[in-house]
């Protein structure tokens, strides 16, 4: 037995066994992913009365505190040291309606602009109002929400502040990225819920669809993972790419193998 | 055998010696002048003193002074300090005009000695970023400040994480501080010596939760205090423990039984009340006083509706109203995720003088207590409240009574 054939063969074996581990975490996200999915279709609660959302009552002419009996009342009488104040990380577009190529921006928040993202002083929850910044309503389509916007240091009329407008969940969640960031509570918070800290985002990014969707008033198009992410998609072109490599090769492996 | 009883009888002598001493000791009143037990030379030293600071003084008059009165110094001005009947001013590059100005200032030829110093106090000052930074960084600070005498900065790290600061951090640390006037050395945590009362303010080190004491007692043989059990979990996967609890920043204690039931379906003692002990594990010292100068002399845990009860709380203070309902089971929210369903609550309206909120977050933990007579009676403790109709004070408050607590231990301190 070679050096050579066993150098071959072992680093065979090792092209193998990370083809083996990228297609198993592959197949585990994939999976969970789908999993996930179907449970939430099977586990939709029913609800007595038909709630707006599954009357596809557009998002303009929703009475939205039909949904005010979901959430909390009592509160915890705690005081949390937040900072409510933060540079948003990311342009905020605000639209009348979901937008097409042609549609406008009513609203834009700039990159840097000081915003008080979590919102204060209170009466309910220290961490979130319904309906304003990143607690948002979901909309019938995905990556889309409904909601009032930031409210800004300078400049910003409260008039503003009380309409309703579309935005890109992604934008929401770049500025809920920096909130967790720069707040011990919602970390140790989120800690406390033990599924690591993108969970925990995903969740409060996510409040009201949970919550509509516990009462079995609405399955939320964002609550559904995404079975073809980021992730999955390189995984799947890494898997793909030493296959290639493999086959390519093939001639080589055989005859050093023999 | 003599021995044996000469070594009994010396012991029984000191120990009947200490005792005039002991009692001497326990009647010290707030009131007494000690001044006749300073040592003489701390007295000579003080009156050789009294020109030196008198130019002090002086000195300090002159500096321009910000809204909250804090002196803006001159970017010449490195510090001061007092050797012997001397103020020793420091100054960067002092020149001949700039000492008379300083002798101007503090009126004083006789008593002033310059010293050169090669970094202004403003400078110094302006370090104090690096402390913030290394804070931000999770590493727990003792005392930071400017070491006058020294010219310098100094940042005093606990042991624990100026050693770890030291290992992960030393080359990045060296190359920051290289050039920098900084001096970083390993401290021990600060301990305070509070008496804590019933609605004094105190905090989860943990999660950062703001809390209120409710009543000092005794739990297992150790001095604690009883506080609310939301916000008070175990914390950490691996090795979970109870979270530490800062008083006015500083490490008081450890909590070391909490209870706020989590689960909807459960059932049995675990779900009843919503507190945590807190084992005081420094020199804060547990007390039977609420704020207001009111004393607990004894518990009344159950009370009927209709009876009047008072509240403190370290965030909207004190507020008076009426039991409303007894032996709720309430569902409330830490408002992100968890969500507590807590039995045996009490429910009460409540308000306070100025009509605004008569309960709010930081409350939680304060004590609830009544009138029995003369005496002040510990009914319970703050736990939750009700979100007001918007325009509205907050009112509706849920409490804890504290048989909860007495049943698993805890010794509410009555005098």
């Amino acid at each position: 037995m070679s050096n050579q054939f066993v150098t071959k063969s072992f680093l065979w074996w090792c092209v193998v066994l990370i083809l083996i581990i990228l297609f198993a975490f592959w197949a585990y996200r994939t999976g969970t992913a789908l999993y996930h999915n179907h449970q939430l279709r099977v586990q939709l609660p029913t609800s007595t009365s038909d709630s707006p959302y599954r009357q596809q009552v557009p998002m303009e002419q929703m009475d939205l505190t039909a949904y005010d009996t979901f959430f909390p009342k009592n509160f915890a009488a705690v005081d949390y040291p937040l900072t409510h104040r933060i540079e948003t990380p990311v342009t905020l577009r605000y639209y009348s309606e979901i937008p097409t190529d042609k549609t406008d921006v009513v609203l834009e928040i700039a990159k840097g602009t000081t915003i008080i993202a979590v919102p204060e002083n209170t009466t309910g929850s220290a961490f979130q109002v319904e309906g304003y910044g990143y607690t948002s309503y979901p909309t019938y389509k995905e990556g889309w929400r409904y909601v009032r916007p930031f409210m800004t240091t300078e400049g910003m009329d409260q008039a503003h502040n009380d309409q309703y407008y579309y935005v890109r969940m992604d934008s929401l969640e770049a500025v809920l990225d920096k909130v967790v960031e720069v707040n011990k509570p919602f970390q140790a918070a989120i800690r406390q819920q033990g599924g690591g800290i993108n969970k925990g985002k995903h969740a409060i990014a996510r409040y009201i669809d949970n919550a509509l969707y516990q009462h079995g008033a609405y399955l939320s198009p964002d609550l559904f993972y995404r079975v073809v992410d980021r992730w999955n998609t390189m995984l799947l072109s890494a898997i793909g790419l030493i296959i290639v490599l493999l086959l390519l090769n093939r001639g080589t492996w055989i005859r050093k193998n023999k | 055998m003599v021995k044996k009883y000469t070594r009994y009888f010396f012991s029984l002598v000191l120990v009947l010696l200490m005792i005039p001493q002991i009692a001497i000791a326990s009647n010290s009143n707030r009131y007494e002048d000690f001044t006749n037990t300073t040592p003489k030379a701390i007295v000579e030293a003080m009156k050789l003193q009294e020109p030196a600071l008198q130019a002090y003084q002086n000195l300090w008059n002159s500096f321009e002074k910000d809204e909250s009165g804090t002196p803006i110094y001159p970017d010449d001005y490195a510090g001061e300090y007092i050797s012997k009947d001397k103020l020793v001013i420091m100054l960067v590059d002092p020149s001949q005009s700039l000492k008379e100005d300083y002798i101007k200032r503090s009126k004083d030829g006789e008593h002033i000695k310059f010293e050169n110093a090669s970094y202004s106090l403003n400078y110094l000052n302006s370090l104090s970023s690096v402390a913030q930074q290394l804070s931000d960084q999770n590493y727990r600070i003792s005392v930071y400040g400017v070491d006058r005498k020294a010219n310098s900065f100094f940042i005093s790290i606990i042991q624990e994480d100026y050693e770890k600061l030291m290992k992960n951090q030393s080359l990045t640390l060296q190359k920051t501080i290289e050039n920098l006037p900084i001096r970083i050395e390993p401290g021990a945590p600060n301990t305070s010596t509070s008496a804590l009362w019933g609605g004094d303010r105190i905090t989860n080190e943990d999660n950062g939760a703001g809390l209120s004491v409710g009543i000092g007692g005794t739990y297992g043989g150790n001095n604690a205090i009883l506080t609310a059990g939301h916000s008070n979990e175990k914390v950490g996967i691996f090795f979970p423990r109870y979270p530490y609890i800062q008083y006015l920043s500083t490490q008081t204690g450890q909590v070391v039984y909490q209870r706020a039931n989590t689960s909807s379906s459960a059932t049995g003692v675990g779900t009843l009340g919503d507190f945590a002990v807190v084992k005081l594990t420094g020199s804060d010292t547990a007390t039977n006083k609420v704020y207001g100068g009111v004393s607990i002399t004894g518990t009344y845990s159950s009370v009927p509706v209709g009876t009047t009860i008072y509240k403190y709380g370290a965030t909207s203070g004190y507020s008076s109203g009426t039991v409303n309902q007894i032996s709720l089971t309430v569902t409330y929210s830490d408002g992100l995720f968890t969500t507590y369903t807590v039995s045996g609550l009490y429910q009460s309206s409540m308000s306070n003088s100025s009509g605004t909120d008569a309960i709010a977050g930081g409350d939680s933990g304060g004590p609830v207590y009544m009138k029995d007579g003369t005496a002040y009676k510990l009914h319970g403790i703050v736990t939750a409240r009700q979100e007001p109709m918007s325009g509205y004070p907050a009112s509706i408050m849920y409490s804890t009574p504290i048989y909860y607590a007495v049943d698993a231990g805890f010794t509410v301190k009555t005098s």
